[in-house]
């Protein structure tokens, strides 16, 4: 009988709405999830570590690299050869190390859409490297709330409310931080702007003596990687700065790790 | 007369084969009432002799090229009362109905034999079906499941021209694929699991195989739309589940029923049941959960010296000896097996089986384990071999290899691993993908599906790969392998096909299948009364 393992793939490109789809052809009965605005999946319901069996991409005026990724070189190869084109659907198979490859790639979106209960969040591959997308953290609510000054939490002032999440412990190894993350919201003027501007602020402690290489961005569709860089003050602690509109929806917080070159 | 003389030898290989071709469950059956494959072969060599004869007071001859359709002929295999023929004029009436649709292969030839005596009509479609088929799958890359439904739905509409079959199937799976695609882009899937599907299928499969019948139609001339698609369906999905709820009992026979709801509903009011028949008869394999065989035990024997272990002597002996070794190696792997395992097995061991392919994996890591079960045990009585035309490419290589071996001096399992091409890259794909097999098997449910990871992760090693019967509360979460190889007594779950060591231990078993505990592992180790249970076995009798 036929699962998702099998690798039998269809690929479909819909000009309007301007989408792609992928479907892992399987018998098994799956969940569906939305993981972020544009991006839509399906994983079988009983395979803790399976490939995705269904994604929904909003391409607008094309797949971003994120997307490329997340779908990964096999089936972008198909994707490349449709897109652009009027409305078809293409079929292809994928060998074991292939689907393999999605499954781990897959991984965070997977626990989140099963709703598994994890002890810990899990990381996926993100190329050559790791990555995972923390959702419900309550950016939002803490924006709204009371955001601090921007100069404060360069201070490590008291009035300055951390909260903190635990990266994969794979993940954090591999970008050569501890695996505590803290994040904060803050507001500073913007003169060019001639407005306020709000955000989070991400911090994380780098293993004594390396180099830290750990990129994070809001898992909005964007495709945005910010990577965290070192404090001039404190030369082991990095951060990153994102602006956040407090009147958007609660955005995913995702991590990834990078290479120098990246960012 | 006579053209052709009886050629008894001929015929007797011949029943030899489609008595290993029947479906197995008729084999037990005539395996009750005759003793062996064997006698049943014998049997049927028998009435042979006796048809040709009454065949030859005719005018008529049996060329020796069409021994495979005339040894079909001479069984009946219907029910209760399957047997060899009791009835001359049946067997060559029979053999004539086969004749007139040509080279028709052993296992089509059986397929339509499986057939009630009200269903004869459908012998035509389902031989002309199993062609076409083998014709789309050369040429598409859509699961064979689908390809086998189509065709078979294709066929028993009914309508076209033999001639243009092919293409036929081909046109209707692109515009069902392009039908399916529109149709799912507007379908609007709450987010969380799908009550609709309580044990099989899913929103995409089904809209799918709502598309290809909506093609079919649209084939026949009449209009198709996604609006068509989306009610066709909700209509599959309501008769699934209808299919679904209406026997109680283990999930295995639902998920069967499931599949046959899905042929059914291809082939329209007109003819689904044609096309269920038809699908049903030629595919047993796609509904069977595992997708091959495996239901054949081997009796292992435990009171004869060690099948393998240095040789010495003469070259002549060590000749002898690799051919012993050989022999069992081929029984092991070709026991009970049918002409698509056949097929299977030939690639693999001919090296034409990319080393991370799907193909038959859980069927493939079945016979390496028999292999593997019997190379490290005591040998038993010398088996006979029966070879044929389709697999002496394969026992020449498994010949050539344990040749090899032997003369290097390897035995058990090391032995093993010499005779095989790798059946992956990675063992973490291969132990995944047979685990979404027996997760089919088992049933649905979180203890199931960690059942089905864990019997997976115990059986699909390569030979000369072991478990470990033991906790090891002080391993690591990630496993240290990346800095190279780990000796042998360590466990390595990702240990490569060629590396001989421990694969797993009872704290790795229940990280990748998700029980609790080690106890609870262990427990289920112990417990375990599902598909493979005698690898399951195996394991915790083994000596460690
Ligand atoms: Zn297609
Ligand atoms: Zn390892």
């Amino acid at each position: 009988m036929l699962t998702a393992w099998d690798g039998f793939a269809r690929v479909d490109y819909l000009p309007i709405p301007g989408r792609v789809q992928v479907t892992l052809s399987t018998v098994e009965p799956t969940v569906f999830g939305r993981p972020r605005r544009g991006l839509a999946c399906a994983f079988a319901a009983d395979d803790t570590g399976g490939p995705p069996t269904f994604v929904e991409v909003d391409i607008g005026f094309g797949l971003t690299e994120d997307e490329e990724v997340l779908l990964g070189g096999p089936l972008m190869a198909v994707v490349n050869g449709l897109v652009g084109g009027g409305p078809e659907a293409r079929c292809t198979r994928l060998t074991l190390d292939e689907v393999t490859a999605l499954a781990r790639t897959w991984a965070p979106y997977r626990d989140r859409v099963l709703a598994r209960p994890l002890v810990e969040m899990r990381s996926g591959t993100w190329t050559n490297g790791l990555w995972t997308s923390l959702a419900g953290l309550g950016l939002v609510a803490a924006l709204r709330a009371r955001p601090m000054a921007v100069e404060l939490y360069r201070d490590e002032a008291e009035e300055v409310v951390w909260h903190d999440v635990l990266l994969p412990v794979d993940l954090a190894a591999l970008a050569m931080v501890d695996q505590e993350v803290r994040w904060s919201v803050y507001r500073e003027w913007d003169p060019v702007a001639g407005r306020e501007e709000t955000g989070v602020v991400v911090r994380a402690t780098g293993s004594p003596g390396s180099a830290p290489r750990l990129l994070v961005g809001f898992d909005d569709g964007d495709g945005d990687w910010v990577p965290l860089v070192p404090e001039p003050t404190e030369p082991q602690v990095v951060i990153a700065v994102l602006p956040l509109d407090p009147g958007t929806g609660e955005p995913a917080l995702r991590f990834r790790t990078g290479g120098r070159t990246d960012g | 007369m006579a053209d052709h003389p009886f050629d008894e030898g001929r015929l007797r290989a011949a029943a030899s084969q489609v008595a290993d071709d029947l479906p197995p469950d008729l084999v037990d059956r005539l395996i009750t009432k005759y003793g062996t494959t064997a006698a049943l072969a014998e049997e049927m060599t028998a009435l042979g002799r006796r048809v040709w004869a009454h065949l030859d007071r005719r005018g008529r001859t049996v060329p020796p090229d069409t021994y495979p359709q005339f040894a079909v002929a001479l069984l009946s295999v219907r029910g209760r009362l399957a047997g060899v023929q009791q009835n001359l004029a049946n067997v060559a009436d029979v053999y004539t109905r086969l004749l007139a649709f040509g080279d028709v292969p052993v296992g089509v030839a059986i397929a339509t034999r499986l057939l009630k005596d009200k269903d004869e009509h459908l012998v035509g479609p389902m031989i002309v079906a199993a062609r076409t088929e083998r014709e789309v799958r050369a040429r598409r890359q859509q699961p064979p499941m689908f390809i086998g439904m189509v065709t078979a739905a294709v066929v028993a509409v009914g309508g076209r021209d033999a001639d243009d079959l092919t293409a036929d199937v081909v046109a209707v799976l692109d515009r069902g694929d392009i039908l399916a695609a529109r149709h799912r882009a507007g379908l609007k899937v709450a987010p969380g699991p799908d009550a609709g599907y309580p044990v099989l299928g899913n929103a995409d499969v089904v809209g799918q195989i709502a598309a290809y019948r909506v093609a079919i139609a649209e084939m026949g001339g009449v209009a198709a739309s996604e609006q068509v698609v989306a009610a066709h369906g909700a209509q599959l999905a309501t008769s699934l589940r209808r299919a679904m709820t209406t026997t109680l009992g283990g999930a295995e026979p639902d998920v069967l029923k499931g599949l046959l709801e899905f042929a059914r509903f291809l082939g329209g009011p007109e003819a689904g049941e044609s096309t269920e028949k038809i699908f049903g008869k030629l595919h047993p394999e796609f509904l069977s959960p595992m997708e091959f065989g495996g239901r054949y035990e081997v009796p292992v024997e435990h009171d004869s010296p060690a099948l393998t272990g240095a040789v010495g002597g003469t070259a002549d002996e060590l000749l002898l000896h690799a051919d012993h070794v050989a022999r069992w190696v081929l029984v092991e792997l070709f026991a009970g097996t049918r002409a698509p395992e056949q097929e299977v097995l030939t690639a693999w061991l001919t090296g034409c089986r990319p080393p991370d392919a799907q193909e038959g994996m859980a069927f493939l890591v079945d016979r390496v384990r028999r292999v593997d079960r019997r190379l490290r045990g005591p040998a038993g009585e010398l088996p006979e071999l029966v070879e044929r035309a389709g697999t002496a490419a394969a026992f020449a290589v498994v010949r050539s290899n344990v040749r090899d071996a032997l003369t290097l001096d390897l035995d058990g399992a090391l032995l093993t691993r010499s005779i095989f091409p790798p059946l992956w890259t990675q063992r973490d794909g291969a132990v995944r993908l047979v685990a979404s097999k027996l997760r089919l098997a088992i049933g649905r449910g979180v203890v199931n599906s960690a059942k089905a990871s864990l019997v997976a992760a115990v059986v699909v090693r390569a030979p000369a790969q072991q478990v470990r019967r033991a906790v090891d509360l002080d391993r690591p979460e990630t496993c240290s392998c990346d800095d190279g190889p780990r000796p042998v007594e360590e466990v390595c779950p990702h240990r490569p096909w060629g590396e001989a060591g421990r694969v797993e231990d009872y704290t790795t078993l229940t990280r990748f299948s998700g029980f609790s505990t080690e106890s609870t592992t262990r427990m289920h180790v112990k417990r375990y009364d599902g598909p493979w249970r005698e690898w399951m076995r195996e394991v915790r009798e083994e000596a460690q």
